[in-house]
C-alpha cells in the first residue's frame, strides 16, 4: 500500500472503532457513558446526546481528501487534547492519524475519561491494527523535529507549548473560540431557534463551535421573536437535556449577565438556560458558556464595528437558512470572517470531516 | 427642531425634581448624624426618580417588580450592573444638559468599551468628595504645597479622579502641582526640584497619585529616596490597569513609604469609581490602614455572587453601592469588585475571577485579557 492509502486506512479503521463509541449497547459506548457522567460535567442525558449525535463515524472519499491533503505527513504526530469537549479527541484523532502512523496523545489533566478506553479500543481493534499504527497516551511532550504537534486548548496553553518545541517541528494550534447565528429577518425564525437550541445544548455550549451571540437582522420585532422562540426550544431541552450542574463561579458569571441584560433589554431565564435580548447594541456581550446565548439586532451596514472586537476568535457561523444562499446580514458577516466554517443552525456542532473544526490556523 | 411645550414642561419639571434632590443630598452631606434625613426615605425617592427618567435603572427595577412606593428599605432595590455605563447612556438628563462626562480608564477592555458617568451639574461630587476626602487625608495637617501624580482635570477632563483631586486643591485653597501629564509623562526633574525645595523649607507637602504614577516614580528614583518633610502625607488610589509593571500593593506602599521617608499612618489610600459620585478612604491617620471607610450618604454591601443576595458579616462578596450622591444616574451600583465588611469598615480584595475557563471555549476573561 501506498502511504497515501496507509492513511486513508488508519482514519477508515478509527471511525470504525469510533462507530462503537456512538452505539448503545456497545461494550465501548457503555464504558465511555459511564466515565463521561462521572466526569464530563454534563447530564446523563447530555452525556448521550454528544455520544450518539456528535461522533464522527463516517467520512466520504472526497472529505478524506481534504483530511489528507490538510494533514500532510509526518513521522510522528503529537496531540494536545482539551477537556471541555468529551468526543473531540475523535476527529483530533483521526486528523493525527491522518498524518502519521504514530501517534502520541497528551490528554488533558481534567480528562473527562473517553481517551482512555478509546485508545484502548483502538489498540484492541483487528483492521486498525492491520494498517500498522500506533498510538500511545503520554503525560509529556517530547517532540522531535519533522514532527506534527496538534495542540487544543487555550490560547496561553497553545502558545506555552509553541515555546517549548524543538526546530523544525510543526505546530497546528488550535486555540480559544466561538460561533455565532447569523439570522435574517425574513428566515424561518422558530426553525432558527430550533437549530440555534440545538447548537447550543451539544456539550453545554463548551466547545469553539458553539453559538453563544446571535445577531438578527431585520429589526427589534424580529429580534424579540428569535429571542422568545430560542427561550422556548432552550425550555424543552431544559426536560429534555439537562444542563450539567455549574460551579459557583459560572452560576455567578450567568446572574450577572441576566442582570445586566435585564437593564439593557431583556432576559428570559429558564431552568437551565438564559436569553438575552440586547435591543439597541453598541457591542456584543459575550454570554458565560452555560447555555447563554446573547441575542442583538443589526444591520448588515452596521455590522463591522460590532463583530470586528470578537473577530479573531469566531471559529463557526451558523446560518437561518441554506448555506448556499446566504442573506445580507450573513455576506456581511462573512466577509468579516474569510475563515470561518459555515453551517446551517442546527448543524453547526456536526461539521463535516473534512478538516479542523477551526480553520483559523494550522 | 423646537421640543413641544408639553415636553419642554416635562423636561422642565424632571430638572426642578433632580435639582430638588440634589439640594437634599447636599444638605445630607452637610449635615451632622442627628440632623439628617432617613438615609432610605432620601435613597427611595431618588430611586423613585431614576425609575422615572433614566432608562436602565426603569428596566432593571420592572424586570424585578420593584416598586418604591411599597419598598421599605433601599436595600430592595436592585442595583445596576457596573457594566451597563458601558453599553447604555446611564442618565435621568438628555447629552445637550451635561455639563461633564466622566469615563472609565478603558485600559482594561480596550477603548470602545469605556464606561460613561455624565452629569448635568458637579455641585453634589464636589460636595461629597471634598467633605469625606478631607477628613482623611488633611486632618490635623496644613500642607504647604501639594503635588499631584496625575494629569489635571483641564488636560483630563473625563477623569473623575483628576476633577476630584482638582477639587480637593480648590477647597484647600492650593494651587497644585501637576507632575504628570499626558503629552510628557511624569516630570521627574520638577517632582525632584519641587521636593529639593519643600525639604529646605522644612514645609510639609501633600502628594496625590495613581498606583501606576508611583511606579513610574520608584522607577525613576531607582532605589533612591527623596524624603519629604515632616508631617508630609501621601494619597495612592487606583490599580494599574496594563499601563506599567504591575506591583502588589503591600509592596508598592512599603517602596513609596521608603522613598518618599512616609510612615504608613502617612500613606492614605482611596477607592473609587467612574460609576459613583462618593470615594472611600482609608482611615490611615487614625492607625486604620488596610480597612476602608465609607461616607454616611454611601452604604456599600457585600452581596453573593450568584444571588446577589447579602452575605453573612464578615464573609466575602461582590460590592453592592448605595450612592446618594448618584442623583442622575444610578443610586445602586452592583460591580464584580470582592469585598469584606468587617465592623462597618471595607477590605478591598479586587475583581472575582470569571467563571472558570472551559478548554477551547473563549472565556470572557481572555476577551478582557486581550483588549488590555
Amino acid at each position: 500500500m501506498s502511504d497515501r492509502e496507509l492513511a486513508s486506512a488508519r482514519v477508515r479503521a478509527l471511525l470504525g472503532v469510533a462507530a462503537k463509541l456512538a452505539t448503545p449497547g456497545d461494550p465501548l459506548h457503555e464504558r465511555v457513558r459511564e466515565a463521561l457522567m462521572r466526569q464530563s460535567g454534563l447530564s446523563p442525558e447530555g452525556v448521550v446526546l454528544a455520544l450518539t449525535e456528535h461522533v464522527e463515524t463516517t467520512i466520504s472519499d472526497a472529505q478524506l481528501d481534504a483530511v489528507l491533503a490538510w494533514a500532510g505527513t509526518s513521522p510522528r504526530c503529537h496531540v494536545v487534547l482539551a477537556a471541555n469537549v468529551p468526543v473531540a479527541a475523535v476527529r483530533a484523532l483521526a486528523l493525527a492519524l491522518a498524518a502519521a502512523p504514530e501517534v502520541a496523545l497528551k490528554p488533558s489533566r481534567r480528562d473527562p475519561g473517553l481517551t482512555l478506553p478509546f485508545v484502548e479500543a483502538l489498540r484492541d481493534d483487528e483492521r486498525f491494527g492491520a494498517t500498522g499504527a500506533r498510538v500511545e497516551i503520554v503525560h509529556e511532550l517530547v517532540v522531535e523535529p519533522g514532527e506534527q504537534v496538534h495542540a487544543y486548548g487555550r490560547d496561553e496553553t497553545v502558545r506555552a507549548i509553541a515555546a517549548s518545541l524543538p526546530e523544525g517541528a510543526r505546530l497546528r494550534p488550535h486555540g480559544a473560540g466561538l460561533s455565532i447565528a447569523v439570522v435574517e429577518g425574513d428566515d424561518d425564525l422558530e426553525l432558527a431557534a430550533a437549530g440555534l437550541a440545538r447548537d447550543v445544548v451539544a456539550f453545554d455550549q463548551r466547545g469553539c463551535l458553539s453559538p453563544r451571540i446571535a445577531l438578527v437582522a431585520g429589526g427589534i420585532d424580529e429580534a424579540e421573536r428569535l429571542t422568545r422562540a430560542l427561550h422556548l426550544e432552550l425550555g424543552r431541552y431544559d426536560a429534555r437535556v439537562p444542563r450539567g450542574a455549574l460551579d459557583p463561579a459560572a452560576q455567578a458569571a450567568l446572574g450577572q449577565y441576566a442582570s445586566l441584560l435585564e437593564a439593557i433589554g431583556r432576559a428570559m431565564r429558564g431552568r437551565g438556560h438564559v436569553v438575552g435580548l440586547d435591543l439597541a447594541p453598541v457591542r456584543l456581550e459575550l454570554a458565560p458558556e452555560a447555555r447563554a446565548v446573547h441575542v442583538a439586532s443589526a444591520a448588515a451596514h452596521e455590522l463591522a464595528p460590532l463583530l470586528k472586537p470578537l473577530a479573531r476568535w469566531i471559529t463557526a457561523v451558523g446560518l437561518g437558512r441554506s448555506v448556499e444562499a446566504p442573506g445580507p446580514l450573513a455576506r456581511s458577516a462573512l466577509r468579516l470572517l474569510p475563515k470561518a466554517r459555515v453551517a446551517r443552525l442546527g448543524e453547526l456542532q456536526r461539521p463535516p470531516l473534512d478538516g479542523p473544526v477551526d480553520l483559523r490556523g494550522g | 427642531m423646537s421640543a413641544s411645550p408639553e415636553s419642554a414642561a416635562q423636561s422642565a419639571a424632571m430638572l426642578a425634581e433632580s435639582d430638588a434632590l440634589h439640594a437634599r443630598v447636599r444638605r445630607y452631606v452637610a449635615s451632622s448624624e442627628g440632623d439628617r434625613e432617613r438615609f432610605d426615605e432620601l435613597a427611595l425617592a431618588i430611586a423613585a426618580f431614576q425609575i422615572e427618567h433614566v432608562e436602565p435603572v426603569r428596566r432593571l427595577t420592572s424586570a424585578r417588580g420593584f416598586d418604591p412606593r411599597r419598598a421599605r428599605s433601599v436595600a430592595e432595590l436592585p442595583a445596576l450592573p457596573v457594566d451597563a455605563f458601558k453599553l447604555r447612556r446611564v442618565a435621568a438628563h438628555p447629552p445637550e444638559f451635561d455639563l461633564r462626562v466622566f469615563r472609565t480608564s478603558g485600559t482594561t477592555q480596550g477603548s470602545e468599551r469605556r464606561g460613561e458617568h455624565a452629569f448635568r451639574t458637579l455641585d453634589t461630587y464636589r460636595a461629597a468628595s471634598i467633605a469625606w476626602g478631607l477628613e482623611h487625608l488633611t486632618r490635623g495637617m496644613r500642607p504647604a504645597r501639594l503635588f499631584v501624580l496625575a494629569p489635571s482635570s483641564i488636560e483630563l477632563p473625563d477623569s473623575s479622579l483628576s476633577f476630584m483631586i482638582d477639587a480637593m486643591a480648590e477647597a484647600l485653597g492650593m494651587s497644585p502641582r501637576h507632575l504628570v501629564s499626558l503629552e510628557r509623562g511624569l516630570d521627574f526633574e520638577a517632582f525632584e526640584a519641587e521636593a529639593a525645595a519643600c525639604a529646605d523649607a522644612g514645609e510639609p507637602v501633600l502628594v496625590l497619585g495613581t498606583s501606576f504614577a508611583y511606579v513610574y516614580l520608584l522607577d525613576a528614583l531607582d532605589g533612591r529616596s527623596r524624603p519629604l518633610p515632616s508631617g508630609s502625607r501621601a494619597m495612592i488610589t487606583g490599580g494599574f490597569k496594563g499601563r506599567t509593571r504591575e506591583v502588589p500593593e503591600a509592596e508598592l506602599r512599603r517602596e513609596i513609604a521608603r522613598a518618599l521617608g512616609l510612615d504608613a499612618a502617612q500613606l492614605v489610600g482611596e477607592y473609587g469609581m467612574t460609576e459613583l459620585s462618593s470615594q472611600l478612604w482609608e482611615p490611615s491617620i487614625e492607625g486604620g490602614a488596610g480597612r476602608y471607610r465609607t461616607p454616611a450618604w454611601l452604604r456599600v454591601e457585600a452581596v453573593e455572587p450568584d444571588t446577589l443576595e447579602p452575605v453573612a458579616p464578615g464573609e466575602v462578596g461582590l460590592a453592592r453601592f448605595v450612592d446618594l450622591a448618584n442623583v442622575d444616574s444610578a443610586i445602586a451600583v452592583q460591580t464584580v469588585d470582592r469585598i469584606r465588611v468587617v465592623e462597618g469598615e471595607v477590605e478591598l480584595l479586587g475583581r472575582a475571577p470569571g467563571a472558570p475557563p472551559r478548554g477551547c471555549s473563549l472565556a470572557i476573561d481572555d476577551l478582557l485579557r486581550a483588549g488590555s
